[in-house]
């Protein structure tokens, strides 16, 4: 489909030269590359946060690269879980309730919300820790609730960014066995990272290099 | 092609309120000293309103109830000039038409007759003891009444009037004067050469003191004794507390429909109404004060607001990703200003109660607040919040979620 995108500036930047891909149900892809090769640029594109320049992308057939703000806003939140190296978890806040962050947004009610969340964090190993906030707890903790707040909304693609870079080694193997774990289950995921390590663990690979991607 | 496939998102009301509920109770301290800001201002607001509002309620310690009951009707001097057929005067039932105007509670004629006669113990004597003229006053019956006296004996009574008897009641001052002490024994003093039996002694008045140096006798005995001998005749009318401007405006009309300009009423200024006047000018400094610390308060929402926005761009992304729209990042936003407004319109409130309160009870007065200032006071503290997170919340949705997520 050719999907692209150019920052528009003089001369143009071409962050991603025309690329095709195609992400199937139940794969685990690693999208690896240096500093500014345009890892990011694939990263929005794939989680809709962005509109390509060119190309098209294709999620079950509905093509959603010419979609409004409002149009990719709801489509992400159907297809999309994200993961990301920050976490982004709000620290004041419970476990559970981060969770039910992935919910908030969604036609769920607030008693189904609650028993979402539970599951998902009993997915990721942390039923004990529901009542815990974010700054009681450890790196490989966080990162766990920021994957169950991607789980809990039964996404189509988990999109990891960097899942484990900020987390000792010992901490990120974990992560990724959960990571494994969950593909294993049946989940589609993707992540984006530069770290040899977890690109290994994953079923495929697309490096990119001055914004050109190719299988590996 | 649909895009109906995804399905929209939403942000329910009772979720919009607990997560800016919570977000609030994360930023704690900050908060909560916000809203105090907000607080200020409501409170310098209610205490102003509710103080005017008390004040106002209170009968003012400058109230004289004697004043505010009495009204005076005399003659008006320069109708008296402009008459050319007719000189002005008051009817003979100038009482009774005073007395049927609702809110008078008493009112009677005076005026001051028998210019020619001296007061004297003895008869025809000319020189009254210490050389000065006693004045001598013709009197209705409810003259006496409206004036409050207190009499040793008996007063004017109806009986005198109509049957024009020789009778007197002489001041306190008089009697004095001519050394009368009881009026067992039916002293006489002489009116020229007329003698007058003394039926009782006006210890004192509440108004018209002058009749203490008087001698006074019915207004019927003055009118067939000394017919037109009429001076500075004036009817006093004793009303009913607040009653007084309604009966000044309508005495003259009472007593002479036809020539109402004749009498000039003289009615005692409202207290109440000098007060409400010096009271305007401090309410509106107070007032003034208050819509400043609220317009400061407003800066103040607005700045911790932003500061809280940008402190926050990664949770706003992560929102986004989740599938927040930007209208839904913009009403949290807003939510949270509003709640911070009204926490600090609800604490302005109390403390405002608080401190008119406490100047009621320091000056001794009723507390008098408005309910509707009570209600208005959270209401004007969520307005406040909702204009201060007006423009947070707009840089608030414009975070893209992509910078949001990459940030640390």
């Amino acid at each position: 489909m050719g999907l692209a995108r150019t920052y528009p500036s003089s001369p143009p930047v071409e962050a991603l030269q025309p690329c095709d891909l195609a992400v199937h149900e139940g794969d685990w892809l690693a999208i690896t590359g240096p500093s500014g090769s345009g890892k990011s640029t694939m990263l929005n594109q794939l989680g809709l946060l962005d509109r390509p320049s060119a190309g098209q992308l294709l999620i079950d057939g509905v093509d959603v690269s010419g979609f409004s703000d409002r149009d990719r806003t709801d489509a992400r939140a159907n297809a999309i879980g994200f993961v990301f190296q920050a976490f982004h978890l709000i620290t004041h806040i419970s476990a559970t309730d981060n969770v039910e962050i992935g919910l908030l947004y969604q036609r769920v009610n607030r008693k189904q919300r609650r028993q979402r969340a539970l599951a998902a964090l009993e997915a990721v190993g942390l039923s004990h820790r529901c009542d815990a906030k974010p700054s009681t707890m450890s790196g490989g903790e966080r990162q766990r609730v920021a994957i169950a707040r991607a789980l809990v909304r039964e996404p189509r693609v988990l999109l990891c960014d960097e899942p484990t870079g900020s987390l000792d080694s010992n901490t990120a193997l974990q992560i990724l066995d959960l990571l494994d774990e969950l593909n294993d289950a049946g989940l589609t995921i993707i992540v984006v990272t530069h770290d040899p390590v977890v690109a290994q663990r994953a079923r495929s690979r697309i490096e990119i290099r001055d914004g050109v991607a190719r299988y590996v | 092609m649909s895009k109906r496939q995804f399905e929209r998102s939403r942000l329910a009301w009772i979720d919009l309120i607990l997560q800016s509920a919570a977000a609030l109770k994360g930023r704690g301290g900050r908060a909560a000293l916000t809203a105090l800001g907000t607080a200020v201002g409501i409170a310098a607001f209610v205490t102003t309103s509710g103080y005017a509002a008390t004040a106002r309620a209170q009968v003012s310690d400058r109230f004289d109830a004697t004043r505010a009951t009495e009204v005076f009707v005399k003659l008006d001097p320069e109708a008296r000039t402009s008459t050319a057929s007719i000189a002005p005067h008051f009817p003979l039932d100038a009482q009774h038409r005073l007395e049927t105007l609702q809110g008078v509670q008493a009112a009677g004629l005076t005026w001051r007759t028998a210019s020619n006669a001296t007061v004297s113990n003895r008869p025809g004597s000319t020189q009254s003891t210490d050389g000065t003229k006693t004045p001598i006053l013709a009197a209705t019956p409810g003259a006496l009444v409206a004036m409050q006296a207190t009499i040793i004996g008996r007063s004017l009574e109806t009986y005198y009037d109509t049957h024009a008897e020789r009778v007197a009641l002489i001041g306190t001052g008089i009697a004095d004067q001519f050394h009368i002490t009881s009026i067992a024994l039916h002293p006489s003093i002489f009116l020229g050469t007329r003698s007058f039996t003394v039926i009782g002694i006006i210890q004192s008045t509440v108004r018209n003191a002058e009749v203490l140096g008087a001698v006074v006798i019915p207004a019927g005995t003055a009118a067939m004794i000394y017919p037109g001998d009429v001076q500075e005749p004036q009817a006093t009318i004793s009303v009913a507390p607040g009653a007084a401007a309604t009966i000044g405006a309508q005495a003259a009309a009472a007593l002479d429909p036809f020539h109402p300009q004749w009498f000039r009423t003289l009615v005692p200024p409202d207290p109440k109404t000098l007060r409400q006047n010096v009271e305007q000018d401090i309410q509106k400094l107070f007032f003034g004060l208050g819509l400043i610390a609220l317009i400061m308060s407003m800066i103040a929402i607005a700045n911790s607001s932003l500061v809280a926005v940008m402190e926050r761009t990664g949770e706003i992304g992560l929102r986004r990703a989740n599938g927040a729209r930007r209208s839904h990042i913009a009403r949290q936003i807003v939510t949270e200003s509003a709640m911070t407004g009204g926490v600090g319109g609800i604490a302005g409130a109390s403390i405002g109660v608080l401190a008119v309160s406490a100047i009621a009870i320091a000056q001794q007065w009723t507390a008098v607040i408005p309910p509707t200032l009570i209600t208005a006071a959270p209401a004007i503290g969520i307005g406040t919040g909702v204009v201060a997170g007006l423009y947070p919340a707009i840089r608030a949705a414009r975070i893209e979620p992509v910078e949001a997520l990459r940030s640390a």
